[in-house]
This record gives structure tokens, sequence and C-alpha cells, in this order.
């Protein structure tokens, strides 16, 4: 007792491990870090070693102790049997460890993103600028339309642009085919850039061979260059400091995740020369892709071509099967207003389709859009609600479609078959004229009165609607 | 399985080896402070 006074308290021995100790309080993973889980590979490899100095001292402490021989194997023995059950129960735990961390990853490659579409997150949440690459996704079908003046440009001046690499870069750009255009090399991309830049921002046309000249030389930069043709065809971005990014940046992705996840693109814009037709001037979203493609934020930031295209997102992820019915309902619909009107498909797609009920642009826009665009809000400042629901009355309006459709399917298919039947035993070459022409008119009156019904569904289905609301 | 838990189980393995070694080392303790019995002629 006295000595230990003299001595004070032990200190514990920070060579020997601690066998009391407390398990340390787990803190949960982030988001970037390595899962949990493995990094108890770290704890157990500790723990491992540990063990193995114990047994090490116990050896050394039986060789030195005072006892007859037979004793010592005895208890060498023990231990050995330790290290034994050691290293089979560390394998046991290196095993948890193992399905621990790979739960955890799977979890997290459901939950991630991937870096192009985190990216354009970013640059809508104000915390990344534009790459050279997203400039020349945008101008470069800019560069399409431009090509076509390029050409009759090299035409004027052709006798002073005998560069072959110049007249190559023309001859492909002439074919006007996607894919030699989408696979020009980086060098022919600067020259179009130069000569694009000397046409349009100079008031006199600039010989093909002298922008070529300065090019060569070394005279103009090319990122120079790219930033000053952006900014006079697409506009300057200001990245906004004010609006605390990496919140508004966490609430978008918040958003994104709970749309089904889809990409995020950002998409060729100013269409002078259209790649395919049907795609336009805005963003737009691809559902067999699950790709929303988004023109580049110039003004101020505005996520509303964002939350629009994510709207489509929750829509195809929430119904895939209902959403892919009505677009193509939609699509025929359109086609046979467009005929009847003599306007373009776009233009009675854009006149028709946002403004009636049950169509899928109406779901996405009118719909479910307002209650993205809400959510958002609440995300950003924290109060955070359940996840945005898609309305009812949309849903099943298009499962009473759809029930509708599966009748007039079988109703033509019965109708072919009843002709196929009869044709086999006609006799003579009236009576096979005869059943042609009945057939016709008879799947004729299937369409007629399914068109009928259809109208009439649709017009007392929103009436009803209305009437409950 | 969470994090917690492996580490849960990992120190309930770790703590059933501690014993065994306690043990052999007990034994040992009991053995070597054993005081060596007079040899009767």
């Amino acid at each position: 007792m006295k000595q230990l006074r003299e001595n004070g308290p032990q200190e514990p021995d920070p060579e020997r491990p601690n066998r009391f100790q407390e398990p340390e309080q787990i803190k949960p993973a982030a988001a970037e870090s390595k899962p949990a889980s493995l990094e108890f590979l770290d704890t157990g490899s500790e723990k491992l070693a540990a063990i193995y100095d114990r047994a090490k001292d116990l050896l050394g402490k039986v060789n030195s102790a005072p006892i007859t021989p037979e004793r010592k194997t005895e208890l060498k023995s023990k231990v050995g049997g330790y290290i034994f059950r050691a290293a089979k129960l560390m394998r046991v735990a290196a095993m948890i460890m193992c399905l621990g961390a790979m739960h955890e990853l799977g979890e997290r490659e459901i939950n991630n993103i991937d870096m192009e579409t985190d990216h354009v997150l970013k640059v809508f949440s104000g915390m990344e600028g534009l790459t050279n690459e997203d400039k020349e996704i945008v101008l470069r079908n800019a560069l399409r339309g431009q090509l076509a003046s390029a050409i009759s440009f090299y035409d004027e001046y052709g006798p002073s642009a005998k560069d072959p690499e110049i007249h190559k870069v023309f001859v492909e750009a002439e074919s006007k085919d996607k894919e030699s255009l989408t696979n020009i090399n980086e060098m022919d991309i600067q020259k179009i850039f130069g000569l694009l830049a000397r046409e349009t921002t100079s008031p006199e046309k600039v010989p093909v061979d002298e922008t070529l000249a300065e090019f060569k030389a070394g005279r103009i930069n090319y990122d120079e260059e790219l930033e000053r043709i952006f900014e006079t065809r697409v506009g300057k971005l200001e990245t906004d400091k004010s609006s605390k990014p990496a919140k508004y940046y966490s609430a978008l992705k918040e958003l994104l995740n709970e749309c089904g996840r889809p990409k995020l693109r950002f998409r060729l814009k100013e269409n002078n020369y259209q790649p395919n037709p049907g795609e336009d001037e805005r963003s737009f979203f691809k559902q067999n892709q699950f790709t929303a493609f988004l023109d580049i934020p110039v003004d101020n930031y505005s996520s509303g071509a964002l939350v629009a295209e994510l709207a489509h997102a929750k829509q195809w992820d929430a119904f895939p099967d209902t959403s892919d019915r009505q677009f193509a309902r939609d699509a025929a619909s359109v086609s046979r207003m467009s005929k009847a009107s003599g306007q373009s498909y776009r233009k009675t797609y854009d006149k028709t389709m946002y403004n009636s009920q049950g169509s899928v642009e109406y779901q996405a826009h009118k719909l479910i859009e307002p209650e993205l665009k809400k959510r958002l809000k609440n995300l950003q400042a924290g109060t955070a609600k359940p996840p945005v629901e898609i309305q009812n009355a949309d849903l099943l309006f298009r499962q009473r479609l759809d029930e509708m459709e599966n009748k007039l399917f079988r109703q033509i298919v019965e109708n072919s078959q009843d002709y196929t039947n009869k044709f086999k035993y006609a006799t003579s070459d009236l009576e096979k004229r005869q059943l042609e022409r009945s057939h016709k008119s008879k799947s004729a009156a299937i369409e007629v009165e399914y068109e009928k019904n259809r109208k009439n569904f649709q017009e007392q289905f929103w009436r009803d609607y209305k009437m409950k609301k | 399985m969470d994090a917690a838990k492996i580490n849960k189980t990992i120190n309930k393995l770790a703590d059933i080896l501690d014993a065994e070694a306690d043990a052999i080392e007990r034994e040992l303790l009991s053995e070597t402070l054993k005081v060596p019995e007079k040899k009767r002629p």
C-alpha cells in the first residue's frame, strides 16, 4: 500500500491492449468517404495484432516459467489453440465486415449520380462554371448551321483557301452528316471556330487563309475565342454567390433523387440546322434514355428548365407504362390534328398538348411541376415534407383509356381473323371482292366507334372530375 | 448489417479470445506461484 501511494495510480501500459475498453461510437459514413464497415478493417487488424502480441508474451512467460517441461508443452499447446481460434474468429469478423461493406457500397451505388449529372447540377446551383466541353456542346449545333454559310464563304474565297486540311473540313461539313460532324477532331473544331469568329464578328469577311495563318502563328487563343463566341451567341454566365449554392445544390440533388434520379445533360442549342426533326430549341426529356437534356442556364440560374424536365422524370419513374401509352396517344392525336390544320407537328404539339387534360405534358407541367417547385423551396428552406405524389385522376383516366384501347385491338384482331377464315373458303373472285369490301368497312366502323367513344369518355371524365372537385 | 453491429460483434469475439488468454495466464501464474513442495524422504 505504501509503495502504491508513493508511486500514485498506475498509468495504463500503452503496449498492452486494454481489453476493458468500451467499443467506440460509430460515426455515420460521410457521403464521399469509405463505408463505415470498412473502417473496422483497421480496428480489426489492430485487434488481431494485439492478440498475436499477447500470444507471444504468453509463450515467453511459459518458456521462462519454473515448471516442468511436460507442463510447459501442455501450456504451449493451449496458447497454440488460442492463436488458432483467434485467427478463425477474426476470419469470421472479416467476413462480417466485408458483408457490411458490400451492403453499404450497394446502397451507395443506388444513391450515386454520375459525374456529368453532378456537374450539371453544380452548374445550375452556381457551384461550378461551364467547361470548354459544355460550351462546345452548346455551340456545335450552332456550327452546323453556320457551316452552311461557311461553305458558301469558301466557294466565294475558294481559290485563296486551298489548304488541304481545311478543305477536308469543308467537305465533311458539306455532307452535313451528323456522324462526321460530331467526330471532327479538336484542330478542325478550332479552325471552324476561328472562321466563325471572323465571320460573325467582323463587319468585313476575313479570308480563310488569313484566319488559318493567325491560328498557325498562335495569335488566336482557343479558350478565349471559345469564351467570346459563347458570349456573343449564348450569353455570359454569371456565378451567383448570393443564393447559398451549397444548400441549393443539396436541395436540387434531393429533388433529383426523389424524381427517380434521371441523368442530366446539357443539350445542343441554337439549331440553325436541325439534326433531328422533332428536337427544337428547348430542354427536353428522353424517356427511353431516362435523361433530361437541358439548356445552359444563362438567365441567372433559373432552375425552371431543370424542374420542368424533372417533372417528366417523376412521371416516367412512377408510371412508366401508362406514361408510354399516353405519349403514343398524344403523338397520334397531334399528328391527326396537324394533318387537319396543315401546321407542323411541333407547332400543333406545343399549342394543344400543354393545355389538354390527360396528356403527358399537362400532367408533367400543370400538375407535377408546381408541386416540385414547392418541394424545391421547402427543401431549400429546410422544411422538408413527404415527397410529392402524383395525382390519381390522370392515372385513372389513362387506365380507362388503356382498357378501351385493349377492346379496340381485340375487335380489330377478331375482324381480321374472321376475314381471313372466310377468304380461305371463298370460291369466286366476286365473293373475295365482296369480303374485302365488307372487311374494310367493318374495320373502319370499329375505329369510328372507338373514336366516338373515346371522345365522349374524355369529355365526360373531365366534366365529372371538375364536378367532384 | 450496420457498422455498429459489426463493431459489437468484433468486440465480442475479441472479448472471448481475451478471456481464453486470461485463463491461460491465470493457469501459468498458479503454476509459478505454487510453493514447491518439499520432497519427503
